[in-house]
């Protein structure tokens, strides 16, 4: 895997999934779309908007699709501008990159997100689904509320049509019976959750105090360091 | 009472906490010319474009992390993190590579007794460089067996 290089995506679809959240669909000018692993992102270029150096976005699409997704939340300037592209825009951006993913096929696998830190979550659900259909995989997955669960209706039925996917929604700012939790996620939950099924890796992607506490809190229930592996983003 | 090493310019107290301004000031494994270094792998990420540079060159023995260089086009909490990662790789008889892949941004600050949020990501760019460099070794290693 090289440093990323940069390239021309065409935007061939946009789809609102939640309240100021889209999905843009892209793939190259040819209709083809790049190699890559999912958990990996792309970083996007609007140089008009006086930011030269891009932001990064997850790849939420998994590489059998036919085209390359970007999910995105419309909370600034560059955002906004993602989300309010159209069908056949050109958008400038760098080839996928990045090594936030399972080093094992056969690992208890935990993903661990908040918000729209389901992004790489979703192509590595598929995948897994796909590709190592044997594997245990948990997602673990935080919300304010119910309507801002991204891919509610993708992540319900890989949980309902794959035995070894389970899926753990949590919401924090509203009540509701199970099998929602309500609360944060927290090790305790996770590492109970998984029973016996250790050692396990986990993925953590949200925000950086989100990851940040989540880190710590399973270092302290005493997961080793090299099973945990992160993604964070800056988020207000 | 707070002395000058404690305060701003604003008489705020420091950002940076006191392991941060230590790697800042004197950052470990800092290679400045790399002209007569031999390294069995290397790495280089960032952007010219957003001014962030990093280039990490590691040697391997026995399946360890002997020795993690690094320099960087940065900023002090860039500088900092990544003198903490390469103490992280090399300490302890160095890190298996294994290992090294999983070394993470939240491992670095807390070992630099934290960062701001805003400078989460020059955290990033030390441990990302290693993967390159672990990875240009690993293909070598894999070009030559």
């Amino acid at each position: 895997m090289s440093q990323e290089l940069n390239t021309r995506y065409i935007v061939r679809e946009i789809i609102s999934e939640t309240p100021g959240v889209s999905t843009l669909r892209l793939s190259l000018a040819n209709g083809s779309i790049p190699k890559y692993v999912p958990g990996q992102f792309i970083t996007v270029y609007a140089p008009e908007l006086g930011t030269p150096e891009g932001k990064a976005y997850s790849i939420s699409s998994a590489p059998h699709e036919k085209t390359l997704s970007i999910t995105v939340k419309d909370m600034g300037k560059f955002s906004h501008y993602l989300c309010s592209r159209k069908q056949g825009d050109e958008l400038e951006g760098s080839l996928p990159y990045g090594y936030f993913f399972s080093e094992s096929r056969t690992s208890t696998l935990a993903l661990v997100c908040g918000g729209i830190g389901i992004a790489p979550m979703r192509s590595m659900l598929i995948e897994a689904v796909r590709e190592t259909p044997r594997r245990s995989v948990a997602l673990f997955y935080s919300n304010r509320t119910a309507q801002d669960i991204i891919f509610k209706k993708t992540l319900d039925e890989l949980g309902e049509d794959n035995k070894n996917i389970k899926i753990f929604n949590f919401l924090t700012r509203e009540k509701a019976g199970p099998p929602v939790i309500n609360g944060r996620i927290n090790a305790k939950i996770i590492l109970g959750s998984l029973g016996g099924e250790q050692p396990a890796e986990f993925l953590l992607c949200g925000s950086i105090p989100f990851v940040r506490d989540l880190w710590r809190d399973l270092r302290a229930a005493g997961v080793p360091e090299e099973n945990i592996y992160t993604e964070a983003f800056f988020s207000h | 009472m707070n002395t000058t090493d404690q305060l701003c310019a604003d008489g705020t107290n420091w950002l940076y906490s006191d392991t941060v301004k230590d790697h800042f000031f004197h950052p470990r494994n800092i290679l400045l010319d790399e002209k007569n270094y031999e390294a069995d792998g290397v790495g280089v990420v960032g952007s010219p474009a957003c001014g962030d540079m990093m280039a990490v060159w590691i040697n391997i023995a026995d399946g360890r992390i002997s020795e993690c260089k690094w320099r960087t086009f940065g900023c002090a909490s860039a500088i900092a993190s990544t003198s903490m990662m390469s103490l992280m790789a090399t300490e302890d008889g160095g890190m298996t590579l294994a290992r090294a892949k999983r070394m993470t941004p939240e491992a670095i600050i807390e070992r630099l007794g934290g960062l701001p949020d805003r400078k989460y990501h020059c955290s990033v760019l030390g441990h990302l460089a290693l993967r390159e460099a672990i990875q240009d070794y690993e293909e070598k290693n894999v070009a030559r067996a």
